[in-house]
């Protein structure tokens, strides 16, 4: 080893060094990427699941910033009854455009297919409700292959799901109207209930003091 | 080589101006760097303006809700209508949450406008429509289906009680009817008229006849005698002559000149002249008698002929009428009462004309026709001396008419006095029809047509938009007192013992049947008019129209529960009655049926309606007694559309009428018209009446039924069991099968309200009502109006998000603006 000179060792570190940064910098970008898509699904689901509540009745409506007299007749009747299915598959429906439009203007990811949204109606109360929204889409990440250092694979389906309260007014006010009617009149014509509805109004006037 | 000078050159550069290699590694991480956390800022901007913008639209909603917050709570009690109080500014109110929620957002974003409005009022009918499903989907379907009211069932039998095609073959059997019986008619005046042409020209004739004949042989028998005198005086100058001829020349006395014919005898010639004068008496009254026989004979032909075909065509009527409910049963005993009036007919003209009638009236006209000639042929010496009376007798005496008995006067009387008795009714039968036209009578004058306390005459400026009435009822009410008139024409005729006035008093009354038929007819085709409309429109419609009108039915005020009633939702109707300025709610039941005419529509200065609403949802005029007047008429003729035919079926009633023969249309006219009328007075007083009856209440055992409805109808009941107890005879016990669906006046209204309103008139109304309560309700607070009764916000908010490195030069532009507009509704 005649040649002590250390000429070129700066150049040999540096390449090691920046390889690593590279590296480095290059799965943060890849794990950013993934952590934004996370992100933006979720904004996004949370915005169809806002605009389901807002709109769920109205089932023929793209979105709630144009409504017309039609699609208010459009409601019709029984929307959690006999044709909950219809709701929940058009809500579905003007889901998945939403999330088409929206996913597909801010992925940062290779959209692999499989876009799913599904609604459903879930009974808390009498009247209240609340919609489960579930978004499910495939992705391929940017240099997917280096997220397997953190267990995740080169295609991941994201899934979003979003519990928003029911805000239809008219369906929750007439449910309790009629329930509160079909109480009294049961009671008009039940001796044993008129007289347990009495006993529990009088506790309850000793419970309210 | 060139690269190597290249290098060569970098190299100097370097170790001249940079300090040769010396941080070249940072220069490298820099340049490495720098795009790369531009990169990653960007997505981080990228991922903050969404949730801000996501965050943005949450506020922008729950502002929105917030302000939807602020419903009309009278509305929504009242009505179960749910709209943004007008009491404050939508406007200010989403402006007033937008500014306290944007905080949230921190500097994010920047609001350059926010607005917002009330859209999609109440005034709107599709909203409105909305609402009211949606109300009504499940109270309304509850309470449809708790009363038992079974929606396809009842419009299929509906169907059936309103079939045009099924009253106008009534209509057709009835018309039938009156022809038949106009043809029996006019064969019973046929025959008086034959009896009083025997009576009075054809005897006179006769007698005239005999008398003339009888002048005719004494002056034949004076010209015989005259004959025979100018005979013997002729003999007696022949003898005479012939002495003097001998004594000749004894005697100077002038000698009498001899007669050479006896018919220039002066008496015989007097005698003749008489002779002809009688023998043309005769001659014309044998013409006259020829000519009355002529006239009798095509009467009583004309008789046979029609009593002939008479009884084939009452079975003809009978078989085509036998489809035809209402005239089955009574056609069938109306046409056997024509029978037996027929048949007596054919059995005495059988006795009295035999069976060659004409045959013997031609041989007899024949031979008054040859006396005729024979009385023209006698001459100067016809008759001789030689004649005797028996050979003026034999040659010129009177013909004896064999067709015409000489008992035809007295066995037409008979036939006469018969008929009249077939015409008239036993005692029982007539008191069962007197009583029955008494109740209806009575009924049709009984009070209930409307409560007086429900008096309001609506200003026009109350009500949203003007609603016009369309009713005309004239012809109906006309229609029934014309048929009451007939009928009682037609009790007093067959009670009188006059067949043609029993049998013109039918036709009159067949011909009031018609009209009355006729104007059922023309009030289904009139009111009934969105009956189709409601069947045919599917049955997603149909059902619509079941919650909208139940709206209606169950949630507005009628004359039977504006003081006691409560809405789906438990808003007491007493508290509208108060708000309408009502006073103590006595119960003043006005006006009768009888007295129906249409009122005149007066523009009144009340606010609102008392407790009629209901009724004007059906009638639509702003006086409130004209609404439960039409509405009461309307029950009425609806209820007689249900019961005509259960009615007329009702075997109970069948044997009632058959009993009355020929007046069975009495009984039956007078069961159809207060069969209904008892019905909706039950109604009218809070009763429950079946839509489609089993039993009905004016038979054997709907008796007992009538006593339990009527019980707290203590005057009804009186008169009604007055006329009818001994009719219809009490019987024990409920009847098992009572009807179908028993429904109040409410569920009538209900009933009522699918029939006649459409959907945009019923919509227009219920606005009406709207407007006015919710005025009056609020008119201290602010002025209602339909208009602004916003069910929906529109928001519009423009807004920029503002950059993390707000860096003017690139940010100012605007680029990152946002206009978002949503609409909330309830």
């Amino acid at each position: 080893m005649k040649n002590k000179a250390e000429g070129g060792a700066i150049i040999l570190e540096s390449t090691f060094c920046i390889l690593v940064s590279v590296f480095v910098l290059i799965f943060m970008i890849s794990f950013g990427f993934f952590l934004y898509q996370q992100a933006t699904f979720s904004i996004v689901a949370n915005e169809i699941a806002e605009e389901i509540t807002q709109t769920y009745k109205l089932r023929n409506v793209t979105n709630g910033s144009s409504v017309s007299d039609d699609d208010i007749v459009g409601i019709g009747k029984y929307r959690y009854l006999f044709f909950s299915y219809s709701f929940d598959s058009k809500n579905e429906t003007k889901g998945y455009n939403i999330a088409s439009v929206r996913l597909t203007k801010t992925d940062l990811a290779k959209n692999k297919g499989g876009l799913d949204v599904d609604v459903k109606t879930v009974v808390d109360d009498i009247g209240r409700r609340h919609y489960e929204v579930t978004l499910k889409q495939k992705y391929s990440f940017l240099l997917g292959d280096l997220l397997s250092v953190i267990g995740q694979q080169d295609i991941q389906t994201l899934e979003e799901t979003v519990y928003v309260e029911s805000v239809d007014v008219l369906n929750y006010i007439n449910t309790v109207k009629t329930t509160n009617y079909g109480l009294k009149k049961l009671e008009d014509n039940s001796m044993i209930l008129g007289t347990l509805n009495s006993a529990i109004s009088l506790i309850q006037s000793f419970v309210d003091g | 080589m060139k690269v190597k000078r290249v290098l060569r050159k970098i190299n100097k550069f370097f170790r001249r101006y940079i300090n040769g290699g010396k941080g070249a590694v940072s220069l490298l991480l820099v340049l490495v760097m720098a795009p790369l956390m531009t990169m990653s800022l960007t997505l981080v901007e990228s991922a903050r303006y969404q949730d801000a913008v996501q965050l943005m639209d949450e506020i922008i909603d729950l502002s929105s809700f917030s302000t939807l917050a602020e419903y009309d709570s009278f509305l929504d009690e009242r009505f179960g209508l749910l709209s943004v109080s007008q009491e404050t500014s939508i406007n200010s109110e989403f402006s007033d949450y937008l500014d306290k929620n944007t905080p949230a957002l921190g500097d994010s974003i920047s609001i350059n406008s926010a607005s917002a409005s009330g859209v999609y009022p109440l005034s709107n009918k599709k909203v409105l429509k909305q609402q009211l499903l949606e109300y009504g989907e499940i109270s309304v379907a509850v309470e449809a289906v708790t009363e038992g009211i079974d929606l396809d069932v009842l419009l299929e039998k509906l169907q059936k009680s309103l079939d045009l095609e099924e009253f106008k073959e009534e209509v057709d059997a009835v018309n039938a009817g009156i022809d038949l019986a106009a043809e029996v008619e006019s064969l019973v005046e046929n025959i008086i008229e034959a009896k009083n042409r025997y009576d009075n020209e054809y005897s006179t004739a006769l007698s005239d006849y005999k008398n003339a004949y009888k002048d005719f042989e004494s002056k034949g028998n004076a010209l015989i005698t005259a004959l025979e005198d100018a005979k013997t005086k002729q003999e007696e100058a022949a003898k005479k002559e012939a002495e003097s001829e001998e004594n000749s020349d004894e005697t100077t006395e002038e000698t009498p000149t001899s007669v050479t014919d006896i018919y220039d005898d002066k008496d015989v010639q007097r005698a003749l002249n008489n002779l002809y004068a009688s023998r043309d008496t005769y001659k014309n009254c044998t013409s006259t008698l020829k000519s009355e026989l002529s006239e009798l004979k095509d009467n009583i032909e004309g008789i046979i002929s029609s009593a002939e075909a008479l009884p084939g065509k009452i079975d003809e009527f009978e078989d085509a009428t036998s489809e035809a409910d209402l005239a089955a049963d009574c056609t069938t005993t109306t046409s056997e009462w024509l029978d037996i009036i027929v048949s007596q007919i054919v059995t005495t003209f059988d006795t009295i004309a035999g069976a060659n009638f004409s045959d013997t009236a031609n041989t007899d006209l024949n031979n008054l026709q040859t006396q005729i000639n024979d009385l023209a042929g006698i001459g100067q010496k016809t008759i001789t001396a030689d004649w005797t009376t028996s050979d003026i007798d034999d040659e010129y005496g009177t013909v004896t008419i064999k067709s015409i008995k000489s008992s035809f006067s007295t066995m037409m009387s008979e036939l006469v006095s018969k008929l009249n008795e077939e015409a008239a009714v036993n005692d029982e039968s007539s008191a069962n029809m007197t009583n029955l036209l008494d109740l209806v009578t009575q009924l049709l004058g009984f009070s209930g047509l409307y409560n007086s306390n429900l008096n309001s005459s609506i200003s026009d400026s109350c009500l949203y938009s003007n609603t016009t009435m369309s009713f005309s009822s004239q012809m109906s009410v006309n229609s029934i007192t014309s048929l009451m008139d007939a009928c009682e024409n037609f009790t007093e005729s067959i009670k009188s013992l006059n067949l043609i006035k029993a049998l013109k008093a039918l036709v009159d009354l067949l011909e009031a049947v018609v009209s009355f038929l006729a104007s059922i007819i023309a009030w289904i085709a009139e009111v009934i008019c969105n009956a189709f409309v409601t069947v045919f429109s599917g049955p997603n419609e149909m059902y619509n129209n079941l919650l909208l009108y139940g709206y209606g039915a169950y949630n507005l005020p009628n004359r039977t529960n504006f003081d006691s009633g409560k809405t789906l939702s438990g808003y007491s109707y007493s508290k509208i009655y108060n708000l309408a300025g009502g006073t103590s709610a006595n119960e003043t039941l006005t006006g009768s049926l009888k007295d129906f005419a249409k009122f005149d529509e007066v523009d009144g200065s009340d606010k609102l309606f008392k407790g009629a609403e209901a009724e004007y949802i059906l009638v639509g005029s702003k006086s409130e007694r004209q609404n439960q007047s039409v509405t009461f008429f309307n029950l009425y003729m609806l209820r007689l559309c249900l019961d005509i035919f259960p009615v007329l079926k009702n075997g109970q009633l069948s044997s009632i009428a058959a009993a009355a023969g020929p007046g069975a249309w009495v009984v039956k006219l007078a069961a159809v018209l207060a069969e209904p009328l008892i019905d909706t007075f039950v109604l009218c007083n809070g009763g429950k009446e079946y839509f489609f009856k089993d039993t009905i209440y004016l038979s054997y055992s709907g008796f007992v039924i009538l006593q339990k409805d009527l019980i707290d109808l203590t005057d009804l009941s009186g008169l009604v069991q007055g006329k009818v107890k001994d009719m219809i005879k009490e019987h024990n016990g409920d009847p098992t099968e009572k009807g179908w669906c028993d429904g109040s006046y409410t569920e009538h209204m209900l009933l009522l309200m699918m029939l006649t309103v459409n959907q945009t008139t019923y919509l227009q109304r219920l606005q009406n009502i709207i407007q006015m309560e919710a005025k009056e309700k609020h008119k201290d607070d602010f002025s209602f109006n339909l208009n602004k009764s916003y069910t929906y916000i529109k928001s519009n908010v423009k807004y920029e998000l503002n950059p993390m490195f707000d860096i003017d030069s690139l940010t100012a532009s605007g680029v990152f603006g946002v206009n978002d507009t949503q609409y909330f509704g309830y």
